[in-house]
């Protein structure tokens, strides 16, 4: 009877290989959504089927292969990158822009309206010392308004400053994570198909994908090799090189007295801040190093806020101290109403104060022109709401515009932020089916869709171009 | 009654929105739905008409904005899918045909074939 067995030889072969595709399969469902996790198949492997030479065919299970292919993983994690920069930048933008205020009911743009209104009041009642005494009150606010910006902002610098440490840790931790696997393979040797292993490297690299720009390359041993920013090892083998955060001033500082820079380096000290402009950290170290000290200044440039204080508490004194309080005998020569910390341009904002010394009988009204004009200086500051001259102007704009113009390019960049994380939002979302898409299609079939994609990018990329130029005739329309 | 010029811009916006949904799962189905999307986009959007008054003008001009980071957030998409695609060619010529002498992933040629699918 030896047919009658090899049949039962065949048929028990057969209910094992399907039994293991079934355990695969149930292994598969289990883990469906277990992060990093790539579908698993079990090969089956017919056997030699020829009665005439006892080969009683059936089939064998064979190879177990993973599902995951690295090239979408590394597009996967490209657009995660782009998309932790984009919600980091969204996130520390949103801080920001809660320190501007352009309704101009509350802050700077509303301290310069009062004082503006109070010296125009003083012009109209010369003689009025309570008119006098709000000037000094508004001034007061107006320096305190400038204090209070400067205040949050050098609180948003130490919270960035804060998160950047945080971030750096975490990447140091995450890759720690990964070294550990590798030191596991290395040890053991048999790694290569610990599917759990696999999927906790690959949940480990797409959390670090949030934070950092990076390449992971699987080795033929099965150690995962990371690249920051596709050049500077973090990790090879199971040999970790951590990377740390400081500041550090310029080599050439403008301000000898400004905030320093943020810095990303190796434990070598090579300096990778350059070189670090994607993931969260891109976003923090954009923000420390290049939006806050354009407002706030730092070492490296003065700041829009310093140099709007600056400029408008020098005008106001000018304007003060070239006026007369009396016309005498003897004429008594006006005096400067505000101060700050001279030696520090990056200070300005942050220690500008009426000077406590001031009484309101000190301030000058008298313009000796000529013409001469009993009330010119308070009707030359309160001119300055609306300057008429390049000298009463920052930038060819008068200071309530400068500062909206601050305030505006703080919004302009949350709103590109915002727009970019939801564009970034939908990519990874893309680049996820995508990787979905992958999995275990035959190269023949893959390449003959390449071929219906490349011809439907193009039809869709010229439809496109034409909606954005009819969308810009009617703006351009509707903008007339 | 025809369509206020707002009004048609945000159908616009509307089909803009239906052909992201699309691409985010950029099928070749999907790809050629967005195709249609974006003709309808288009009819739309072509012959604007005047808003009558500065209120209606105003208010087609935000609609328009609107448009305008619909349709980049689209031409995004379009690209990010695009882009993963050409590299994945050349990922699969490198695979299939190895590399030029220049160091360039193979071109794989491609006789016609026919495709079918169940």
């Amino acid at each position: 009877m030896p047919n009658l067995l090899s049949t039962l030889y065949n048929s028990a072969s057969a209910l094992d290989a399907y039994q293991r595709v079934l355990e695969v399969s149930q292994s598969n469902v289990a883990n469906a959504s277990t992060p990093g996790y790539a579908k698993q198949l079990l090969r089956l492997n017919a056997l030699p089927f020829d009665p005439s030479r006892g080969l009683p065919g059936g089939v064998e299970a064979g190879q177990m292969e993973s599902t995951r292919n690295e090239y979408a993983e590394q597009a996967v994690r490209r657009q995660t990158t782009q998309f932790g920069q984009e919600q980091q930048a969204t996130t520390s933008l949103t801080a920001l822009q809660a320190i501007f205020d352009i309704s101009g009911t509350t802050g700077i743009p509303n301290a310069l309206n009062q004082f503006f209104q109070s010296v125009s009041a003083w012009g109209q009642n010369l003689g009025s010392t309570a008119a006098r005494q709000t000037v000094i009150e508004r001034a007061t606010d107006v320096a305190q308004s400038f204090q209070s910006a400067a205040a949050s902002l050098q609180n948003l610098t130490q919270d960035t400053e804060t998160q950047l440490n945080s971030t750096v840790d975490q990447v140091n931790k995450l890759v720690g994570q990964i070294r550990g696997y590798n030191a596991f393979i290395l040890q053991t040797g048999s790694a290569s198909h610990d599917m759990g292993m696999d999927a906790q490297v690959h949940a480990a690299l797409e959390n670090l994908s949030t934070l950092v720009d990076f390449t992971a390359v699987q080795q033929a041993d099965g150690t995962t090799t990371v690249l920051l920013n596709g050049r500077t090892p973090l990790l090879i083998e199971d040999r970790q090189f951590s990377i740390s955060s400081s500041l550090a001033m310029p080599a050439d500082p403008v301000n000898a007295n400004g905030a320093p820079l943020a810095r990303v380096s190796t434990a070598d000290g090579t300096d990778l801040t350059s070189q670090t402009t994607s993931g969260q950290l891109g976003a923090l170290l954009d923000m420390r190093n290049r939006v806050l000290p354009s407002i706030a200044g730092d070492a490296t440039q003065t700041g829009d806020l310093n140099r709007l204080a600056k400029q408008f508490a020098d005008r106001v004194n000018d304007l003060l101290s070239s006026g007369n309080i009396s016309d005498g005998p003897p004429p008594v020569p006006g005096v400067p109403l505000f101060q700050y910390d001279a030696s520090n341009p990056t200070a300005t904002a942050a220690t500008l104060a009426v000077d406590p010394t001031v009484t309101a009988g000190q301030l000058a009204a008298i313009d000796l022109g000529p013409p001469y004009v009993g009330n010119g200086v308070p009707l030359a500051i309160a001119q300055l709401a609306m300057p008429g001259t390049d000298d009463d102007r920052i930038d060819g704009i008068s200071y309530s515009e400068f500062y909206g113009k601050i305030a505006g390019d703080v919004g302009s960049q949350l709103q590109a932020a915002q727009d970019g994380q939801q564009v970034q939002q939908s990519l990874v979302a893309q680049a996820k089916n995508q990787r979905q898409q992958l999995s275990g299609v035959s190269l023949d079939e893959e390449a003959m869709i390449l071929v219906e994609f490349q011809r439907a990018y193009e039809a869709n990329s010229k439809l496109i171009a034409v909606l954005d130029q009819l969308t810009q005739d009617t703006l351009n329309i509707l903008g007339t | 009654m025809a369509a206020s010029a707002s009004e048609r811009l945000a159908a616009a916006r509307t089909a803009l929105d239906r052909a992201c949904q699309l691409l985010v799962s950029p099928t070749p189905e999907h790809i050629d739905g967005c195709a249609r999307l974006l003709e309808t986009a288009i009819s739309e959007v072509s012959s604007p008409k005047l808003p009558p008054n500065a209120a209606s003008r105003q208010d087609a001009l935000g609609q328009a904005r609107l448009l305008k980071r619909s349709i980049g957030r689209t031409a995004r998409l379009l690209d990010g899918a695009a882009l993963y695609h050409a590299n994945w060619i050349s990922c699969l010529g490198a695979l299939s045909a190895g590399y030029t002498p220049l160091g360039q992933p193979a071109n794989v040629e491609r006789h016609a074939r026919l495709l079918a699918r169940g």
